[in-house]
């Protein structure tokens, strides 16, 4: 008995090892990202911080997205069926949602098939009342207030989640009218934004207060708990039942990006169904050191230089041999921001007097600040929007954003200050006792002294600079703004008059003929005579010299020879699925 | 008429002077005392901008940037990230600590006397009150209480120094009084007490002269402190903006190491090292020979 039992045994065995034989074993495709920050609860109302929207863009999907490969931030529709139809007054958007966009829940125990149902036109409205409910005390409730119509007497009268807001109902179950109180085009981007992200009431339901440490979204990867180590490693794998997309047609794709990823790549990738990856692996790396060796080491597909490592590893622009040699290539892009330095408006003397201002732009080292502090990885800013968005004009020079000592001093005499002689010491708000921002102060200070003004350097932290410019009290101050959405707007609402402190005008200007080209082209749809607009208001505002301008700062990321399709994105989430990588060449360069 | 007493002795030497001739006797104490001194001169350059220092260690050369210690003759120590000459600025540092040591003894030895000799003098409630306030500075750790005074009150000269003689005037203070305790029973008082002196005197007159040599070596030991504290407070960032301290080269050395730049570190070092070693040294041994109960054992 006991010896059939052993040549049955290794009839099976055999059997296996030949059926086996015939299949190659699939190699499973794996990618590597990281954040450099921990991750908090995946509730989308408080997704303030970019590296939990990193992740979680991942595993849920908003309204719209953006495109993967144009030069440009357009949206697409994601869980949007199509773009919105848009009344001709610009108040009413009407949206419809596509039907195959199903939750699912890899636990099981929200929707026990894990397949749940299709999100619906009532989830949407559930998460954008969330956001207005004042009880949840979200961080992207700015985003909405005073816009929807309705809304903010919802959330006033109560937060009554029976109850309908005229301004963003579900007609059907998978139709929203959303009724604006104003033209806000830039709305449509907020529906890309991991605010609103929709959220499965049931889920709430069924976890209560710890709800927000599950995630269960329609997005191409589901949270493998599993194998998700918390604060360390978060594992993503393929949905089985996502609704599919395909990587956009390689006509569809920008200059830039086509020069980038090479024509040829496109070309293969071009309506791919995706996503291409098995698992996205997503690391919290807080030491940039560790970031850095595990990159060297082949363990992360892409990364980016650290500041202690930037001189070692890029010189002259270019990368070291020995990186080239391992096939390490640099993408560098610039980045929706812009830092500034800003006079008080509302000062007496530096408000009063635009001659003044200029003739201090001018005596600040925009160059050398730009070589001491950021090692070159910027560039300097012309006006305040960036490149990259509609209203950027290349070829506009702002004459104030460069140093020229002689002409600062003319300019100051100009402004009936020869030399200095007849003004205040003037205060510099600090903001943190960081020794680059200490820096940052003593080269203004040393700049201004070079031209005969006296600046005092006040020390402060964060909260104390924000209460003192919401105050109107920092004379002079330096800052920096990044992009909440794609759209110039979002930039020149900060030297918008109305918008003057505690809005996010800290320089207090108020220009009128500035204020009415933002009133015009802030609330239009984007266009050729928006950008003009856009362009025009930048160029006073440049003049005016509210600001001395500082940079737009540049990405600089490296990436392995195994990454396939990476296309810098400053904004949006959810990348990992127009991601591939040739897990043959990582094999032979790294070994493993 | 009066009688004049001629004593067969000649007069002998006070016990101050026989404490200096100790000290002087100490070959490495006056090696490093030269070396103070030495420091005390820098500082003075520094204060009256000879050599015009105080301009040199200001002045951006943004094409000398990163110069390297000993290649060129006009920046011995080289030059930093706005290409300011490294060694003008260690001295100018030597000013500010030397400042900040100097003012924060002078507001510290007042405070700590009145409450160090009144309380162990009189004993009774105000000892208990100031026996309390000393406890609960010394509750709180010296660096919090400095720190916080910084942030609200403001960062300057003196709120720093201001800061330090708060915090710093408790051990002396203890130490008096311990010293006013044991004195007070001892015959030299209780004879001033029967002759009719009053409090202030026997106080001012007859104690504390025998008790000033734990204030001076106090007084000298009390810089080594301030220094490593505004070190520590300049690199967290909280120290004096816009003049260069030893503490704000150490600060700004900390982003330029990575990339091979080392000039602001060396100097700033080696010129704290120095004055601190010097300072250590000629302060113990002033201890010893300022303090009546070791004049045999040197």
């Amino acid at each position: 008995m006991k010896k059939i039992f052993i040549a049955l045994l290794l009839v099976v065995l055999v059997g296996s090892v030949f059926a086996g034989g015939n299949q190659e074993p699939k190699e499973e495709k794996v990618l590597h990202r990281y954040v450099v920050a921990k991750i908090k609860p995946f509730d989308p109302a408080q997704m303030t911080d970019l590296y939990t929207a990193s992740i979680y863009g991942d595993i849920a999907e908003a309204l719209f997205q953006y495109k993967y490969t144009t030069d440009t931030y357009q949206l697409e529709p994601a869980i949007a069926e199509s773009m919105p139809e848009v009344s001709a007054d610009g108040l009413v958007y009407t949206i419809k949602l596509r039907k195959d966009a199903y939750f699912y829940d890899p636990m099981k125990e929200v929707f026990p098939k894990g397949k749940g149902r299709a999100v619906n036109a009532h989830d949407f409205v559930y998460s954008v009342k969330r956001l207005a409910d004042p009880a949840n005390e979200s961080g992207g409730w700015w985003l909405y207030d005073g816009y929807i119509k309705g809304l903010n007497e919802w959330a006033e009268a109560g937060a009554d989640y029976s109850k309908v807001v005229e301004g963003f109902k579900a007609l059907d179950d998978y139709t929203i009218q959303l009724t604006l109180t104003k033209p806000y085009p830039q709305i449509l981007y907020t529906f890309a934004m991991s605010f609103t992200y929709p959220v499965p009431k049931e889920m709430v339901d069924t976890y209560g207060d710890e709800w927000a440490n599950y995630a269960i979204g329609t997005g191409a990867y589901y949270l493998d708990s599993d194998e998700t180590i918390p604060d360390s490693q978060y594992v993503l794998s393929k949905n089985p039942t996502w609704h599919g997309m395909t990587f956009p047609k390689a006509e569809d794709a920008g200059k830039m990006v086509t020069e980038k990823l090479g024509a040829d790549v496109l070309k293969k990738y071009s309506g791919k169904k995706l996503p291409f990856v098995d698992k996205v692996v997503w690391y919290v790396l807080e030491e940039s050191s560790v970031q850095w060796l595990k990159f060297l080491n082949g363990e992360l597909d892409y990364s980016g230089i650290p500041k202690d490592n930037f001189d070692s590893t890029v010189i002259n622009g270019k990368l070291t041999p020995e990186m080239i040699e391992k096939g390490i290539t640099l993408d560098v892009n610039p980045t929706l921001d812009v830092t500034y330095n800003f006079f008080n408006m509302e000062d007496p003397i530096l408000g009063a007097n635009k001659k003044l201002r200029q003739a201090m732009s001018m005596a600040y080292n925009h160059e050398k600040a730009l070589e001491i502090f950021y090692n070159g990885r910027a560039e300097l800013a012309q006006t305040l929007i960036p490149p990259g968005l509609g209203g950027y004009d290349p070829d506009f020079k702002n004459p104030y954003a460069t140093y020229n000592l002689e002409k600062a001093k003319q300019l100051l005499a100009e402004a009936g200050y020869p030399g200095g002689e007849g003004l205040p010491t003037f205060k510099y708000q600090m903001y943190s006792s960081s020794s680059t921002h200490r820096q940052m102060v003593e080269f203004f200070i040393d700049n201004m002294k070079d031209l005969g003004i006296t600046v005092e350097a006040v020390a402060g932290d964060w909260p104390t600079f924000l209460q003192r410019i919401d105050k109107h009290e920092v004379q002079i101050g330096g800052i920096a703004w990044g992009a909440d959405y794609p759209d110039a707007q979002n930039f020149l609402q900060l030297n918008y008059g109305p918008n003057k402190a505690p809005g996010p005008n800290a320089a207090n200007y108020d220009n009128p003929e500035f204020n009415a080209l933002y009133d015009k082209g802030a609330f239009m749809q984007q266009s050729p005579e928006r950008d003009e607009i856009y362009a025009k208001a930048a160029q006073i505002a440049a003049e005016d010299c509210p600001w001395i301008m500082g940079v737009h700062r540049l990405s600089y990321a490296l990436k392995q020879p195994w990454l396939l399709t990476r296309v810098f994105r400053d904004i949006g989430a959810g990348y990992s699925k127009y991601l591939d990588i040739d897990v043959q060449m990582r094999k032979e360069k790294t070994g493993n | 008429m009066a009688q004049k007493i001629v004593s067969k002795y000649k007069e002998g030497k006070s016990p101050f002077v026989l404490s200096m001739i100790r000290l002087g006797r100490n070959k490495l104490a006056m090696a490093a005392l030269f070396i103070v001194v030495f420091y005390i001169m820098l500082a003075a350059i520094g204060q009256f901008n000879i050599f015009h220092i105080k301009d040199i260690a200001s002045n951006n050369d943004f094409d000398l940037r990163y110069m390297k210690p000993f290649q060129n003759i006009h920046h011995i120590f080289g030059t930093d990230n706005f290409g300011r000459d490294v060694f003008a600025r260690a001295i100018m540092g030597t000013k500010i600590s030397l400042f900040l040591g100097f003012l924060s003894g002078l507001l510290m030895i007042p405070i700590a006397i009145f409450f160090g000799s009144l309380s162990g003098y009189y004993s009774g409630w105000f000892d208990d009150i100031a026996m309390y306030i000393m406890s609960v500075i010394v509750a709180i750790p010296g660096m919090l209480i400095i720190l916080s005074l910084i942030q609200v009150v403001g960062r300057s000269f003196f709120t720093i120094a201001f800061a330090f003689a708060i915090t710093g005037w408790v051990g002396l203070a203890r130490v008096i009084r311990g010293s006013f305790m044991q004195a007070k029973e001892f015959e030299y008082v209780l004879a001033a007490k029967n002759l009719g002196a009053g409090d202030a005197r026997i106080i001012f007159k007859h104690i504390l002269p025998n008790i000033f040599h734990f204030i001076i070596v106090r007084f000298v030991l009390n810089f080594v402190g301030v220094i490593k504290s505004e070190v520590f407070l300049a690199y967290i960032g909280l120290s004096i903006i816009g003049v260069p301290t030893w503490g704000t080269m150490l600060d700004d050395s900390k982003l330029e190491l990575m990339s091979g730049n080392w000039q602001n570190l060396i100097a700033a070092t080696i010129f704290m090292f120095l004055f601190l070693v010097s300072l250590n040294i000629f302060g113990d041994a002033l201890r010893d020979a300022l303090d009546p109960k070791l004049k045999n054992v040197v």
